[in-house]
Formats: C-alpha cells, sequence, structure tokens
C-alpha cells in the first residue's frame, strides 16, 4: 500500500514526472520544426566578437526583456499592430540564451531593425522621453559609449534576413 | 485499504490527524467525465490559430476579391494593416508611381528584404494580376 | 553556533523568511513606481547606481525575492515543523538544518547583489547564474535529507496526506529546478524556452502547490479540530496533480514560436488541473461544513478559508487564458501580471501567514501579541490584493483590445496609466498588511504574554 511507504511515493512521483517530461522537453528535440535553423536564424548567428554579439550581452545585462518581447504570433494583435513576420521556432536557434519575453510593457521588437534607424535607437536609449513624450521606458544614459553603440548595432540587426541572405543561406 | 471500513462516519487517525471518508460529490464526478470528454475532443479536432489569413482564392482568373485575399494572407504583416507601410513601404499609389512591371518583378523576385512571394507560393499569373489589381484599388 | 534545539529550524527559517517578504515586496512597489514615472529613483550623472537600481534589476530581485526567499523560506520553515510534528519523531538534524537557513540565507544575499550588478542569464525566472543555480540545487538536497531521514525514521507507518505532498516536492523541486536551470542554458532558441516554463510552471505546481496544500491539509484539521472530510479524495487529488501538473510548461507559449501539437500538449492539461484543485476544495469545504460560523472569529481561519478561494480563481482563470482565443488577447498584457499574484500571494503566501500565526505561539510559548493587528493584517492584504488584481485584469483586457484594433503603442499606455498608478496604491495597501505581520510576530517573540499551563494551545 503506497500510502505505507515512503519509497513508493517517492517512485510513483518520479515516474509520473517522467513522462511529463518526456513528452514536453524530449518529444520536441525530435520535431525537425524545433531544430532546423532559417535564414532568420542565420543572420542572426553573430560572431562572438561582433559589436551585434557584444550588444546582445548590453540587452541581457540590462533586461530589456523584461518589457519587450521578441516572438510574433499569427493572431490579430499582432498583425494590427505591424509587427512583421510571424516568428517560427527555426529562427531563434542559435538564441543563446532565448529572449523571448512574456510582457509587452513596450512593443515587440522582433523586427525592430526594420522599423527604426540607427540615429534614433541611440536618442531613444538616452532619452526615451524626448522622442516619445510619455513613454515609461527608462533612460539608458548610464551606459557607456560602447555599450550604447553595440546596443544600437543589436537592435538594428533585429531585422529579417535579405534575399542575398536567404539565397546563400540555401545553397 | 483493505482494513478501513469504507464508512462515512468512520474517522481513522493518521500521524495524529483525524481524517474521515466522505463521499466524492457526485458533481465532482460529472466534472470528471466532462473534462476526459473534452480533452479527448481537443486533442482531436484543434488547429492553431492563423489570423494572417483571410482566405485562400482561386488560381484562375483576375479580380480585385481574390488579390484582397491573396493580400491579406500575405503582405499585410510587412506593408501595415490597410498596407500604409509597416515593416515595408506603403502600397498606396505603388501601381501607378512605379508601374505594373516594376511591382510584378518585386512580387515575383522580391526585393532587398521582401521574399520573392509570387514565386515561393507558385502564385500563376492570373493570382499576381489579381494582386495589382487588388493594389491599385488601395486609397 | 548552530543550534541544536527542537524546531529552532522552522523558526529560523520563517524569520528571515519574513525579512525577505519585505524586502521583495518593496522591490515590488519599486517596479510599479517606476512604471509610473519611469525617473523615479534615477540619479542624473550617477551611472553605476542606476545601473543598479534600473528597472529590470529591481523587477528581478522582486520575484526571485518573493518566490526563492520570501515563499520557499516559509514554506519550507513548514515542512520542518510539520513533518516532525505528523511523524511524531524528532527531526533528523536541527544542525543539518540551520546550517541549510544559514546557507540559504547567504545565497540570497548574494543573488540580490548579483542581480544588481548586471549578472543575469537572462530567463525569466531562471535569472541566477550557474553559480547560484548550483546552490540551490545542493540546498533542496540538503534538506530533502533532512526530512526524508526524519520521514524513514518515524514509528507509525502509515502516512498522512500532507506527507505525500512533502515527500513529492522534495523530490520533484530538483528535478524541475536542474531542467530548467542547466540543460536549458546549453540549448538556447526556442526549445530553451520551452524548458524555461517548464521550470516556470513547475516550480509553481510541482512546489509552491504541493507544498501549500499539503500545509492546508494539516491546518484545516488542527484549527477547526475536525476531522479532513475524506481519504478517498486526498488520494484522487494526489495522484491527479502528480499526473497533471508535470505537463503544462508549454502553455506559457500559446500562439508562439512552437508547433501547434505542443501547445495542445500543455492545453489539454491546464483545462484537466480542474479535476485536482476542486477535488483538494471539494475536501476543504467538507471539512468546514458545520463551522463555518468560526469562520467571522478566527482569523486564522478567515486567512485559509480566503486563500482556498483565491486558489480556485486563480485555478479558474489560469485554464482559460491557456486556450489560444483567449491567450490571443491577454498575453503580454498586465493580465497575465494580476493572474500571476493572485495564487502565489493571495493562496500560498495567506497559507504561510496561518502556518506562521499557528506555530509561533506553539513553539515560543507565547499568545500572539496582537489580534487587532492580524486582522488588519488580514484586511489590508486582502483589499490591497483585490484593487491590485482588479485594476491590472481592468488593464489588460483594455490592452489586448487595443493592440488587436491597432491603436498607437503609446495611446495604450496613455488609456492604462490611471490603472497603473491605482495598482501601487493596492500594491503599498499589501506591504502595510506585511508591515502589520511582521510586527505582530516580532513583538510575539520579544513579548507576548506567556500562555499559562492551564490553556492547552499545543496541539
Ligand atoms: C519599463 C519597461 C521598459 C524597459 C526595461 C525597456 N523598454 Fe524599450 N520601450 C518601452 C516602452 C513603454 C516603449 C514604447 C514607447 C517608446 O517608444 O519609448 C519602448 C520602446 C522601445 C523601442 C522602440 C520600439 C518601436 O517599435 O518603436 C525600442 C527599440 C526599445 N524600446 C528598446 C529597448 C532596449 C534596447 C531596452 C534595454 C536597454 C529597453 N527598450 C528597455 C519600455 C521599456
Ligand atoms: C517580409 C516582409 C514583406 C512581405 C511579406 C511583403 N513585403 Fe513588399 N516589401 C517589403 C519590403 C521590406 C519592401 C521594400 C523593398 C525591400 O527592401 O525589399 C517591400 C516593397 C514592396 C513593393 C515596392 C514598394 C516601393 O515603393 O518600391 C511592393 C509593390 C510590395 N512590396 C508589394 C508587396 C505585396 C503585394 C506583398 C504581398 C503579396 C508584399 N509586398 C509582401 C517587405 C515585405
Ligand atoms: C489550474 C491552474 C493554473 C493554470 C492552468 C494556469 C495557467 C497559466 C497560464 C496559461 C499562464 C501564462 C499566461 C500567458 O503568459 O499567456 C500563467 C501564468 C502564470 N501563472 Fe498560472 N495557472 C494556474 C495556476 C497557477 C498557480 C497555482 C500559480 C502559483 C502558485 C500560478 C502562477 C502563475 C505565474 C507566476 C504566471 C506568470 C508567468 C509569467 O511571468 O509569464 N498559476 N498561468
Amino acid at each position: 500500500m503506497v500510502e505505507r511507504s515512503a519509497l513508493a511515493i517517492y517512485i510513483a512521483a518520479i515516474v509520473l514526472f517522467m513522462m511529463g517530461a518526456f513528452a514536453t522537453i524530449i518529444l520536441p528535440f525530435f520535431d525537425p520544426d524545433m531544430t532546423t535553423p532559417t535564414a532568420n536564424a542565420e543572420a542572426r548567428n553573430y560572431a562572438p566578437d561582433s559589436p551585434e554579439a557584444k550588444g546582445r550581452l548590453v540587452y541581457i545585462a540590462n533586461g530589456c526583456n523584461t518589457c519587450h518581447t521578441q516572438y510574433v504570433r499569427p493572431v490579430k494583435a499582432d498583425v494590427a499592430m505591424n509587427l512583421g513576420p510571424v516568428t517560427v521556432p527555426g529562427d531563434y536557434v542559435y538564441d543563446k540564451p532565448h529572449l523571448f519575453g512574456s510582457n509587452r510593457t513596450g512593443p515587440d521588437l522582433m523586427w525592430v531593425g526594420s522599423r527604426t534607424n540607427a540615429q534614433w535607437n541611440y536618442q531613444h536609449l538616452k532619452n526615451p522621453q524626448k522622442l516619445v513624450p510619455g513613454s515609461i521606458m527608462p533612460k539608458y544614459d548610464y551606459l557607456s559609449e560602447d555599450d550604447l553603440n553595440n546596443l544600437v548595432s543589436y537592435l538594428m540587426s533585429l531585422k529579417p534576413a535579405t534575399n542575398a541572405q536567404a539565397a546563400a543561406f540555401n545553397k | 485499504m483493505s482494513e478501513q471500513h469504507n464508512h462515512e462516519d468512520h474517522i481513522d487517525e493518521v500521524n495524529g490527524m483525524k481524517q474521515g471518508h466522505g463521499k466524492v460529490p457526485r458533481f465532482l464526478i460529472i466534472v470528471y467525465a466532462a473534462l476526459a470528454c473534452w480533452a479527448v475532443f481537443y486533442a482531436l479536432t484543434a488547429k492553431g490559430i492563423d489570423e494572417t489569413a483571410n482566405a485562400g482564392g482561386n488560381t484562375a482568373g483576375v479580380s480585385a476579391e481574390a488579390g484582397k485575399a491573396l493580400m491579406g494572407q500575405s503582405c499585410a504583416l510587412c506593408h501595415g494593416q490597410n498596407y500604409k507601410g509597416g515593416l515595408g513601404p506603403t502600397l498606396a499609389g505603388v501601381v501607378d508611381t512605379k508601374g505594373e512591371e516594376y511591382v510584378t518583378g518585386i512580387l515575383k523576385n522580391g526585393g532587398v528584404t521582401m521574399t520573392a512571394i509570387a514565386k515561393d507560393n507558385n502564385w500563376t499569373d492570373d493570382q499576381v494580376k489579381s494582386v495589382i489589381a487588388a493594389m491599385k484599388e488601395i486609397k | 553556533m548552530l543550534s541544536n534545539a527542537p524546531f529552532s529550524t522552522a523558526k529560523n527559517f520563517w524569520y528571515s523568511s519574513i525579512f525577505w517578504l519585505i524586502i521583495s515586496m518593496i522591490a515590488g512597489l519599486v517596479v510599479a513606481l517606476k512604471q509610473i514615472s519611469p525617473d523615479f529613483l534615477y540619479f542624473q550623472g550617477a551611472d553605476g547606481l542606476n545601473f543598479a537600481l534600473t528597472y529590470a534589476h529591481i523587477r528581478i530581485i522582486h520575484t526571485n525575492g518573493i518566490l526563492l526567499a520570501w515563499l520557499s523560506m516559509a514554506m519550507v520553515g513548514a515542512m520542518f515543523y510539520m513533518v516532525p510534528k505528523l511523524t511524531r519523531t524528532p527531526l533528523w538534524s536541527e544542525r543539518l538544518g540551520n546550517l541549510t537557513a544559514l546557507i540559504w540565507n547567504v545565497a540570497i544575499a548574494a543573488a540580490v547583489v548579483i542581480i544588481a550588478l548586471g549578472y543575469s542569464s537572462g530567463v525569466e525566472y531562471a535569472e541566477l547564474p550557474l553559480i547560484l543555480d548550483l546552490g540551490v540545487a545542493v540546498l533542496a538536497v540538503l534538506l530533502s535529507i533532512n526530512l526524508f531521514m526524519t520521514i524513514a525514521k518515524r514509528q507509525e507507518k502509515q502516512l498522512y496526506a500532507s506527507i505525500w505532498y512533502f515527500t513529492g516536492s522534495l523530490i520533484w523541486l530538483p528535478l524541475v529546478w536542474i531542467v530548467g536551470n542547466i540543460p536549458s542554458a546549453l540549448v538556447g532558441g526556442a526549445m530553451q524556452a520551452n524548458m524555461n516554463w517548464f521550470y516556470g510552471h513547475n516550480v509553481l505546481g510541482l512546489w509552491f502547490t504541493t507544498v501549500g496544500i499539503g500545509q492546508i491539509y494539516f491546518l484545516l484539521p488542527k484549527i477547526t479540530g475536525k476531522p479532513l472530510y475524506s481519504h478517498k479524495l486526498s488520494l484522487i487529488g494526489f495522484w491527479t496533480i502528480a499526473t497533471i501538473y508535470v505537463w503544462n510548461g508549454p502553455h506559457h507559449l500559446v500562439n508562439g514560436p512552437i508547433p501547434v501539437w505542443l501547445m495542445k500538449a500543455g492545453i489539454i492539461p491546464s483545462l484537466l488541473l480542474i479535476i485536482p484543485v476542486w477535488t483538494v476544495l471539494a475536501n476543504v469545504f467538507g471539512t468546514m461544513k458545520g463551522v463555518w460560523h468560526r469562520v467571522a472569529e478566527d482569523v486564522n481561519l478567515k486567512f485559509l478559508v480566503t486563500a482556498a478561494i483565491f486558489y480556485m480563481m486563480a485555478c479558474l482563470q489560469g485554464p482559460f487564458q491557456s486556450l489560444m482565443q483567449v491567450s490571443a488577447v491577454v498575453k503580454f498584457s498586465h493580465w497575465v501580471v494580476g493572474h500571476a499574484h493572485m495564487a502565489p500571494f493571495a493562496a500560498f503566501s495567506f497559507v504561510c501567514f496561518v502556518t506562521i500565526y499557528y506555530a509561533v505561539p506553539r513553539l515560543t510559548g507565547r499568545h500572539i501579541y496582537s489580534k487587532a493587528l492580524m486582522n488588519w493584517h488580514y484586511y489590508m492584504s486582502v483589499i490591497g490584493f483585490l484593487m491590485f488584481a482588479f485594476t491590472l485584469w481592468i488593464a489588460g483586457v483594455i490592452q489586448g483590445f487595443a493592440w488587436m484594433d491597432g491603436t498607437p503603442f503609446m495611446e495604450t499606455v496613455d488609456t492604462v496609466r490611471t490603472l497603473v498608478v491605482f495598482r501601487a496604491v493596492g500594491g503599498t495597501l499589501m506591504i502595510v498588511g506585511q508591515l502589520f505581520f511582521a510586527y505582530n510576530i516580532w513583538k510575539t517573540v520579544k513579548s507576548g504574554t506567556k500562555i499559562s499551563s492551564e490553556e492547552n494551545v499545543a496541539a
């Protein structure tokens, strides 16, 4: 009788846990949709010391992902907000760590590089309220010049792969 | 549990805690059953949402209607909900200013960023013409 | 240096958890104020300070502080109290327990500093860097050894429902923690997000929820003096939660970049969770039959019943918002934040308050210093929370529909601005309630009136 043996509870608890873990964690590894990179993923596969890669670290250290998501869903809201193409798992294959985010205190940034330009981003990071009155985004004027420039490079790289990139990737 | 009588008023003590043997309420059993049925039904029938599309569209015949359906499916995400610009530029008046040939070209071969939509989706010439007809109607 | 006195571990966990509760809630209030005015706690020119106090760092300190420091430590304290009580066996090692409490506090303090310095892994709820992840895993092992050894040494063979829940939680926690924090960082991308939410969900469902229910099953019969309604319901509730909860991770990525089959594998169990939840509630309400009148006079019972009700609400809201069509509206909005406070605060924090109010007099031999303060604690917490949650739910629905209309982003920010202010007011009430709590417990321990030998509060 299970209620009399702590060990039996222990083992049953592990077995039930493993079933769920297998289905939701292990099985996805066998779904090619989850694991095959796309041209967009390739375009974001930054070389380790590139400004974009460093900018991504600045993005993480300053927790931009607590207010900004990076994924576009095939739902009315995302279409209406002009967020750009719907993203698929393959777009993120090289995202380490992933920066999906879970809250849109600010707009989605998946393809923000094609909506904004470098100069605007630089000014906006230093003082969001000056460019967007009433914005509740924090000021990032405390970042060093290097960090800011790297961060801007990273933001500007957030755009769909160009056709040239896609063609090169498909070869 | 064999040595216990499953009697409502029977109370036994485990680890100094008294516990009774109340019945499982009937409405709970109904809830269990209803959820189980729903789960099977949902597992078999549910599909992912896709609200980027309006409709499919015929492959033959030229009409602005068919073009609109194709555009809702493929262009709104980048050119904005009313095609007034988003990630890509506005499409209002583009056929007049840049010419039909240019637009056909970009649909078939893509731009710098824009994908070669007509080619990728194997659109027929009629479908491309329908899209151009629809584009002309964007004010 | 480390005390070996009976139940000193439980007390030390509780006292530190209350300290972290106050700190983490204040961090929460700072985040709420920064959402009203981004210049709050911003000091022109003080670059290092601004970096340390930037919105994201405070938010991470808030979430991790509440979950890992307040709620986890309070629950661990509860297990260190309840397991020996139930098995009628002294804790295997109070010294080891106190050592665990000490390391835990040091680890949390280190985490606060590390996060403020910007060394976050960047993954929500798993922000702590690898070295601290390993530290937490070691802590979980230390406390499991201690509690399992206690259970193993017991005299009576039969185990009460609370012990099943504690046993399950202790075995699931390290597994969930490891999947979410260690291999997932090597994987990256959508796969990592999926593992991340496997962890993010199961730490709620197989740790906070299950320890919390174990506490409820202990407290309810003790406080009401009535037997737990049904042994069979306890069994059904436990085994269904153990079967279903693990599958829920993907419901956090509904409509997102994961395959549809995986979404469905998360959505179906979300609705099925109604089974264990209602089963537990039937047990709670069945036990309450005939003693409802006592709720008015007993603050502990008031807290406990309120917790059960909020638990039910959270678990009606959860399945609802996991559905694709609903998620398409509320996801990413303030709504989710409202939901995310209902179970951890208004259900399981309340349960921990009751545990502490119940146990401290029995362990210190002193009456709770002030019943009036307890009442104030209750009303501030409930009213503050309702104000907090309803403003967020309303704001979330407004945001969701405005986005579907393609309203320019800043227009929606402006629309919900007043609601965000009310959220901060609700949050302030919640904190004031906890200050009463902390003060009350402190006064009880220091100078509560002694319980005379005729009064028999000891359980
Ligand atoms: C407190 C939440 C918050 C944080 C943290 C935050 N942002 Fe924002 N962000 C916003 C809001 C709100 C807006 C919309 C108003 C505006 O444009 O300023 C925004 C807008 C933006 C935009 C313009 C997007 C568009 O489509 O117009 C960019 C780019 C951006 N943020 C980048 C960042 C970066 C990079 C960081 C981290 C260094 C960051 N944000 C941190 C709230 C935040
Ligand atoms: C992946 C995003 C994307 C999608 C999807 C897309 N476009 Fe484009 N489109 C662009 C971009 C970006 C440009 C600007 C040229 C470039 O850089 O590619 C553009 C340019 C154009 C132009 C030329 C505009 C000009 O002023 O030069 C036309 C016409 C056009 N698109 C039509 C369409 C139509 C019709 C569809 C749907 C069938 C469509 N596009 C789908 C991104 C997209
Ligand atoms: C039947 C029970 C529950 C279900 C089905 C459920 C479902 C969900 C879903 C679908 C989300 C994601 C919302 C979104 O981002 O779109 C969510 C978020 C959340 N839930 Fe629950 N929930 C349940 C109970 C609980 C409980 C018991 C707790 C706490 C102990 C809890 C705490 C949270 C938290 C903290 C989040 C926020 C995660 C984030 O930051 O995005 N929920 N829940």
